[in-house]
């Protein structure tokens, strides 16, 4: 089967939740249209189907918490076409191993400066969400408990060590940047795959046009 | 000829250093050379100032009088690009130097910024992670790597450059028996002019180094060869060192 | 309040887009020169992650950090925060599908522009009302930090309504009125993390501030007073019963959340309410004594000083 780079599957899954989420309000057979484009997605990442329905279950409860009170058929459309863009995004997250998640940021068409930033925030998240773990079941163990006040109390000085903890590996990973040479630009190799990124611009202009035409049909 | 000899084979030296940090002075006036060919050990207990003196080696911190000089070079602001270009430093937690997405990155950061061309840089990358037995990762991320191979990966990032001098803090932190073994391997035969190891991993000194500094209260109380070092063992103690322990 | 795909009409996503865009173009050239980019990325995986602790409020409810105001005082720079607040935003939609692809220009601009500002406008305005002395920040930043979430969560009504996906009526009230208790718990949580800074490690934080010209203290005191009001009554008459019935859903939104690392959803559109002209000026009233309390003591007492 045709296989995709990470980057593809990552812009691609955006162009599709952006085509999805700005189809016309209440345009139900464009809607429809995108409901098959987003399971044969689904179907072609080989997305795990249980956990994805688990997720899609949560979502939806949610949606119709918010959209319900609008009621009628608006509500319905909104909670349809949210769910669809949830299936994409879903489907390409669930598709990427948990760590090459922080190298498929690396894909994304960002400034350079914004790009640096992203990219140190997510290597460097998955280090901090473990501490918090870490935290948490080391105070767990000695069996934190008690009224809120000191709950409050555990809980803020979690996030006030947590801080003091980040700033300190901050001032060390610069001192490791600084020493291979870093000047304030961050080098970053990204492979340009010509055929791919030809695909791409042909994908998002036929989805893009769907898109549209959704409008013009509405006018007709 | 002799006397150029030995002059010539001087790679870094204190000369006198003296560092305060907010009115508490951490180095208190430090001297040695350290010599082409030589792996040394800086011992001491925590808090005797051997991250301070670390830094000062690699020009994070500038000492307040006394100077450095590495390679005929002088540790000044001006030339600092220069001279970390020629030292190596591996920090005490690998974590530290492994923020880019893949390790191959991570490896090619240096080389990148000092505008090696990217398939250059990333022939030599692939080069030093297949030594290391790290080339199936080379696309991973760091967090899908065990502790020993993170060390490794952080070592081949600081190699890369290719420096003469290598500079270690607390290498065997967090390592097993095995991983022990094999990074003392690899650091045995590496192509490095001076190696320097700031480490409480007595044993594993004892068989990585020839030469210990000991530092304790801001000054350089011992220097003296591995071997007869440790047929000292009071002397040890008494900078916090017990051996076997 | 994250915003989800398809929620903001295609106008509003553009032009919420190009605004947040803007924004941190701006922020990236007037953010101080000495700001090292592994601190700002720390700082931002660090409030992520603090996001991830749950924390009591009362009653058994418990809630999570937000983040702008706290972000707003430990990096010191709106700029940056706002930097840092838009890269949470970012990475939650892209990795944790919370908040929407198309929506994140909107989530920035309420969360990363509007709760980011908000907050840098009033910690030191309160904080100097209150005395100006260091010691006072934690619950300057508290106060400030509940009215910077609901202001957010206005911008946010704001939006939605623009797009024509709610009604004035319906939105406005119950947003304003479920994060009020949310403010008051990102108020709390906020206060006690700075309390905790202060007593470990209080060269991290701000220095004392001046304290305001005797004269200015009922002046700021009474606009920020009749600005919360004015917030608290663009909620009016949503009632207390309702916002509890919020607050029992927000819960199980965070339940939810901490079982699956993913999309939730920390607001609802419910309730039904005709008193429309209450709410716009409520929103409009706030602005302008916010914006007067800031002005006066920025420019006033600091020429008499």
């Amino acid at each position: 089967m045709l296989k995709l780079s990470l980057f593809l599957r990552l812009r691609l899954s955006l162009i599709l939740v952006i085509s999805t989420a700005l189809i016309k309000t209440n345009n139900w057979s464009f809607l429809f249209i995108y409901i098959l484009i987003a399971l044969c997605w689904c179907i072609f990442l080989k997305t795990p189907i249980k956990i994805l329905l688990k997720l899609l279950g949560a979502e939806l409860i949610l949606l119709s918490l918010m959209a319900l009170p609008l009621g009628g058929e608006k509500a319905g459309f909104l909670m349809v076409r949210s769910l669809i863009c949830l299936l994409i995004m879903n489907s390409f997250l669930l598709s990427v191993p948990k760590y090459h998640l922080s190298i498929a940021l690396k894909g994304l068409p960002l400034p350079k400066k914004m790009q640096e930033i992203v990219i140190l925030t997510g290597e460097y998240l998955e280090i901090l969400l473990l501490e918090i773990q870490h935290m948490e079941i080391s105070a767990k163990l000695r069996s934190l408990n008690g009224n809120s006040n000191w709950l409050r109390y555990i809980s803020a000085a979690m996030i006030g060590s947590l801080y003091l903890r980040s700033l300190d590996r901050a001032q060390r990973v610069y001192d490791a940047m600084v020493i291979r040479g870093y000047n304030g630009t961050f080098p970053l190799e990204i492979d340009n795959n010509k055929s791919e990124n030809f695909m791409l611009i042909i994908l998002s202009i036929m989805v893009m046009s769907l898109t549209f035409s959704s409008y013009k049909i509405w006018i007709n | 000829m002799d006397k150029l000899d030995q002059k010539k084979s001087v790679i870094i030296t204190v000369d006198n250093i003296k560092f305060d940090y907010e009115k508490q002075s951490i180095l208190q006036g430090i001297s040695f050379n350290l010599k082409a060919g030589e792996r040394v050990a800086l011992l001491g207990r925590t808090g005797a100032g051997k991250s301070t003196l670390l830094n000062n080696l690699i020009g994070l911190k500038f000492p307040q009088k006394g100077e450095i000089i590495i390679d005929g070079l002088k540790l000044e602001k001006k030339n600092i690009a220069d001279i970390r270009k020629n030292i190596g430093f591996a920090f005490q937690n690998p974590e530290d130097q492994l923020f880019m997405p893949t390790i191959l990155e991570d490896v090619m950061f240096g080389l990148l910024n000092y505008k090696i061309p990217a398939s250059i840089a990333k022939e030599k990358a692939r080069f030093l992670l297949d030594k290391f037995g790290l080339i199936a990762y080379e696309n991973r991320s760091s967090h899908e790597l065990s502790g020993g191979q993170k060390r490794l990966a952080a070592l081949a990032s600081i190699l890369a450059l290719e420096p003469n001098i290598l500079i270690l803090d607390e290498p065997t932190n967090g390592l097993d028996p095995a991983w022990r073994k094999k990074l003392a391997e690899i650091l045995l035969n590496l192509p490095i002019k001076v190696i320097l190891i700031a480490s409480h991993d007595l044993n594993w000194v004892k068989k990585t180094t020839q030469r210990a500094l000991i530092l304790d209260q801001g000054q350089i109380q011992l220097d003296q060869s591995i071997i007869s070092l440790f047929q000292q063992e009071s002397v040890l103690e008494s900078y916090g060192l017990p051996l076997d322990w | 309040m994250h915003i989800p795909d398809g929620f903001i009409s295609p106008p509003v996503a553009v032009m919420t887009t190009v605004i947040s865009a803007g924004v941190l173009t701006l922020s990236f050239s007037k953010m101080g020169k000495d700001v090292k980019a592994p601190v700002i990325a720390l700082t931002t995986a660090f409030i992520f992650a603090a996001q991830m602790i749950n924390f009591p409020v009362a009653g058994g409810t418990s809630g999570h950090l937000l983040g702008a105001t706290l972000a707003v005082v430990i990096l010191g720079d709106p700029w940056v925060a706002t930097i840092s607040i838009s890269t949470v935003l970012l990475i939650q939609a892209l990795l944790f599908a919370d908040g929407g692809i198309t929506a994140l220009g909107a989530n920035i601009f309420n969360m990363g522009i509007v709760g980011v500002w908000v907050s840098w406008l009033l910690v030191t305005t309160i904080q100097r009302l209150l005395g100006g002395a260091k010691k006072r920040l934690p619950l300057a930043a508290g106060i400030t930090a509940a009215i910077s979430t609901v202001s957010a969560a206005v911008s946010c009504s704001l939006l939605l309504i623009i797009s024509g996906t709610a009604p004035l009526n319906l939105v406005l009230p119950a947003m304003t009125g479920t994060h009020i208790l949310i403010g008051v718990g990102e108020g709390l949580i906020t206060g006690s993390v700075l309390r905790y800074l202060l007593a470990t490690n209080p060269d991290l934080l701000p220095d004392d501030e001046s304290k305001l010209d005797k004269w200015l203290v009922p002046v700021i005191g009474t606009l920020l007073v009749a600005g919360v009001l004015s917030l608290l009554a663009s909620s009016w008459p949503d009632g207390l019963e309702k916002v509890a019935e919020n607050l029992g859903f927000i819960h199980l939104a965070e339940n939810v959340r901490v079982e699956v690392p993913t999309p939730f959803a920390d607001y609802q559109i419910s309730g039904i309410n005709e008193q429309i002209g209450t709410s716009i000026s409520g929103v409009l009233g706030t602005l302008i004594c916010f914006g007067l309390a800031f002005f006066m003591t920025k420019f006033i007492s600091r020429k008499s000083a």
